[in-house]
């Protein structure tokens, strides 16, 4: 692990949230908060709510009950583009590429705040309206550098293999600049070469200051990256900490790795 | 500076183009001929504005009709009662449309697909019926008559008076042009890119920061002002507007061009508006069975050409360009595949 | 003059109402509004006026209008619907419209565009009901109407073929895995929901006359009332049909008759607006 300047300020808090879907309870008075610059990984079996859980805290979907602040915003009922605007990006666990677009395109689309949508400047083609057409082009392009895609900018997101489409979502997130970076599941059904690369590849993001939570269930993965862990089961919060306080907690032992089986 | 010249060739291309079009009237002597390019044209303004919705938005209406019929009866009430001249009826045409379809967007845009379908096609045809009994001041099923044409233009070399048919085609050539401008302007920008972020994935859109609704009305706005526009031209160029004109089957043909000519795409908006035109007028020769080739014509498109004409070609594009690229690797055991896979990121 | 308007209203709200049925149950298993529907109430007048003019009797020709009808649908459904299953809702759309353009154009070139009316048995005389005289072909309607909704709720929850319908509205793929034909099941409902739009218009015929363009209006309101009842509600669609007949009726007799075709359309505006799921629809939780 990379020494890191961690911080105890939370960058993200989530206090009393809940949500039922039909009377079951996907979410159920869940707390707890992601301090800046940190690794953080949401664990738990399959239907604990934590898909759900990244549709709240990006605005997705309403809560029933409970506050999403980021910093000391409360963006709980902010609509999901002004919790972009805020400095949240996610990925989504099903990749959600444009069909139509190049990965330079895809990734462009993710420089919207940056450029701004002003229909005057655009029609004009103001000095200022090229002025940020090419700084955002240019940071497309320290992007797909950076996540190792330059090379194949011009081909249709959609047709890359499946690890590199998981990049270009990254991509295109980082692409709004945020602070916060909300990874679904990234590393689900790759093989254990792309998990190692894309593992490599959130180091690197994080290491640019950039807060990260995660979603996965390769145990491995999460014991390697994450600073902190929280583990959540029927919505609710099982246990919080350390890698090795998860690891030797016997709840933790029996609700997940009990059940679910881990490939190391 | 090998691009630099490229670009100078491609400005250049497009200067000849320009002329070559402005000349097509000397070369025509049937005004029935005129008629149906000047015809052709208002078309092209037509689906060039739905298509920005419909192709790059992905939001259909199916009552675009009504703004152009409203843009045609402002102009027509405005010049035949208040005695404005076309360079007023013009701006106040797509002003008024712009407004009417903001209001209508910020209703109907919260619908999806289908039901923003339905919606549209109610509000198109509440529109029809306004202008056929409202009859104090759209005159009712017999409409409006004896619109002014634009006034005399001079150029100092020389002067155009709008007599024959002839003579709107500059004028409606230049708007097609200012169109044409605008529509590339606005989708090779940090908006229209928003626009077709909306149509291809809701969802991701909104999630890198785009105000979904807020960019869905904006383009309805722009739209329905396209067809206002459109509506103005039409009511000074054909000097009469009648209900019957913006009726339903207005906007679905709006809609078809759209569709045949190949979505979001501005060569396809002027091929499926040219096209559809000249085919309708073609098969005058035989009106029985005029709309019946017609409607098969469409449902076949629909069924074998999804993509409608600009599908095809690209389809023919494509397979050209990798016939090229596997006698390019022949002899190899390079495949297509091989060669994207090949280019990795390691 | 009110009651007038009533017995007026229920007999056009039993026309939507049978029209409102054949979009509803497209919708059900495809998803998908079959703008061509309108196409097939004129069809089906056409083919049972030709029917009596070459000396069918009444009975025999409403019945060759509904069988005529029902092909349509079917045809339909089998020519270019189930060749389209995977192409985009618009396409779809358009393709509809293409085929309602093409059966009125034919409808002109064999028929002519001059209104005919059907002839009826009951058209020309009046029953008293009540100090009241009302047309006996508007009796005629309104027990026909409610005869084919008790046989539609029969077959819909009575029989193994309706089932299955209602099977495949909720979950096509799943009914396929069910050992249920799809196929079959999308074929049926396009054949029933046809029918009974084909005798909504043979119904009307003696009143309304029979033209080629006799149905787009018709089409329209049959399926306002569709989305009124809730988009895929049968039972809704019928109540919702009588709903607009009536609103309909009393609006152009007390408003404005120039406006009276407006009157579904602000309907139809309102109930997307406010309703979308339709009078007696209930609110379903979006999936993200």
């Amino acid at each position: 692990m990379n020494k890191k300047n961690l911080t105890d300020t939370a960058i993200l808090t989530v206090a009393g949230l809940s949500k039922s879907f039909g009377g079951v309870k996907a979410v159920n008075d869940l707390s707890f908060s992601v301090k800046k610059n940190h690794i953080h990984a949401i664990i738990g079996p399959n239907g604990a709510g934590k898909s759900t859980l990244f549709n709240l805290i990006t605005g997705i979907i309403p809560p029933d009950e409970g506050e999403v602040r980021f910093f000391t915003t409360d963006i709980t009922s902010l609509r999901s583009d002004q919790i972009a605007k805020h400095g949240v990006s996610r990925t989504f666990q099903n990749i959600r590429l444009f069909p139509d677009m190049t990965v330079f395109e895809t990734v462009l689309i993710g420089t919207y705040l940056l450029t701004g949508a002003k229909l005057a400047p655009a029609l004009l083609r103001t000095k200022a309206f090229r002025e940020n057409e090419r700084v955002a082009k240019q940071r497309v392009e320290e992007i797909l550098k950076f996540v190792g895609l330059w090379d194949v900018r011009d081909e249709y997101a959609a047709q890359l293999s499946y690890g590199n489409q998981r990049r270009v979502e990254i991509a295109r997130a980082l692409a709004t600049q945020p602070q916060l970076l909300l990874l679904d599941e990234p590393t689900a059904g790759m093989n254990p070469k792309e998990t190692k690369e894309l593992m490599d590849l959130f180091t690197a993001v994080n290491n640019e200051g950039i807060t990260i939570l995660i979603i996965a269930h390769d145990m491995n993965l999460v014991n390697t990256l994450s600073d902190h862990i929280t583990v959540i089961n029927f919505g609710e919060k099982l246990v919080e900490g350390t890698a090795d306080v998860i690891q030797k907690h016997p709840a933790v032992i029996e609700a997940y790795m009990g059940k679910v089986k881990v490939d190391a | 500076m090998e691009h630099i010249r490229k670009l100078g060739y491609r400005r250049l291309g497009l200067l000849i183009g320009v002329l070559a079009l402005l000349m097509i009237p000397l070369g025509i002597t049937n005004p029935y001929f005129m008629y149906v390019i000047n015809l052709i044209l208002i078309y092209i303004l037509l689906v060039l504005g739905l298509d920005l919705l419909v192709g790059y938005t992905g939001q259909v209406s199916i009552g675009h009709g009504a703004f152009f019929g409203i843009g045609a009866y402002i102009a027509a009430i405005f010049s035949t009662k208040l005695g404005l001249s076309f360079w007023l009826t013009l701006p106040i045409a797509i002003l008024a449309t712009a407004i009417i379809g903001f209001i209508i967007g910020f209703i109907g845009l919260k619908l999806i697909e289908e039901y923003l379908v339905m919606a549209t096609l109610a509000f198109g045809t509440i529109i029809w019926l306004v202008f056929l009994n409202w009859t104090d001041v759209t005159g009712g099923p017999m409409g409006i008559a004896l619109i002014p044409p634009p006034p005399e233009m001079n150029f100092g070399l020389f002067t155009l008076s709008f007599t024959q048919y002839a003579d709107y085609y500059p004028l409606l050539l230049f708007f097609v042009i200012v169109a044409i401008i605008i529509t590339k302007l606005l989708i090779n920008s940090g908006f229209g890119r928003s626009c077709t972020a909306i149509r291809d994935d809701e969802l991701a859109a909104q999630s890198m920061g785009i105000p979904v609704f807020r960019t869905k009305v904006i383009m309805f706005t722009i739209s329905a002002s396209y067809c206002g526009a459109a509506g103005t031209l039409y009511a000074h160029f054909i000097h009469v507007v009648s209900p019957e004109t913006f009726n339903f089957t207005m906007s679905v043909t709006i809609l078809t061009m759209v569709m045949i000519g190949g979505q979001g795409s501005i060569i396809g908006a002027v091929l499926g508006a040219s096209l559809l035109t000249i085919f309708s007028e073609a098969l005058r020769a035989a009106p029985e069975l005029r709309m019946l080739i017609y409607g098969l014509l469409i449902v076949i498109m629909m069924m074998f050409f999804p993509r409608g004409i600009m599908g095809i070609i690209s389809f023919y594009r494509k397979l050209i360009e990798k016939r090229a690229l596997l006698k390019k690797l022949k002899g190899g055991k390079a495949t297509v595949d091989v060669k994207k896979e090949g280019l990795g990121y390691e | 003059m009110i009651v007038d308007q009533l017995i007026n209203g229920i007999v056009l709200g039993s026309v939507y109402a049978l029209m409102a049925i054949g979009y509803t149950m497209v919708w059900n298993v495809l998803r998908f509004i079959n703008f061509a529907h309108g196409e097939v109430y004129m069809g089906g007048a056409f083919v049972a006026l030709t029917t009596m003019y070459l000396g069918a009797p009444v009975w025999l020709a409403y019945t060759c209008g509904m069988l005529a009808g029902a092909l349509l649908g079917y045809l339909m459904e089998k020519l270019v619907y189930k060749k389209m299953r995977s192409a985009p809702k618009l396409n779809l759309l358009i393709a509809a419209i293409g085929i309602a353009i093409v059966l009125q154009n034919s409808a002109q070139l064999i028929w002519g565009a001059s209104p005919e009316r059907l002839a009826s048995p009951f058209l020309s005389n009046n029953i008293n009901i009540g100090g009241m005289m009302v047309n006996q072909h508007y009796i005629f309607i309104i027990i026909v109407t409610i005869i084919v909704m008790f046989l539609l709720e029969f077959f819909m929850n009575r029989t193994l073929m309706g089932k299955a319908v209602q099977a495949a509205s909720q979950n096509i793929q799943a009914t396929e895995l069910m050992g249920i034909n799809a196929n079959k099941v999308i074929s049926i409902t396009f054949a029933i929901g046809s029918g009974v739009g084909a005798l909504a218009g043979i119904l009307v015929g003696p009143v309304f006359l029979v033209y080629p363009t006799m149905g787009v209006f018709a089409g329209l309101k049959g399926f306002t009332a569709s989305v009124m009842g809730g988009m895929g509600n049968i039972p809704g669609a019928m109540v919702a049909g009588l709903m607009l007949g009536v609103l309909e009726s009393f609006a152009a007799g007390f408003i404005s008759s120039g406006y009276r075709d407006a009157v579904a359309m602000v309907i139809l505006l309102v109930i997307l607006l406010a309703r979308p799921q339709g009078i007696f629809g209930k609110v379903v939780a979006e999936k993200v």
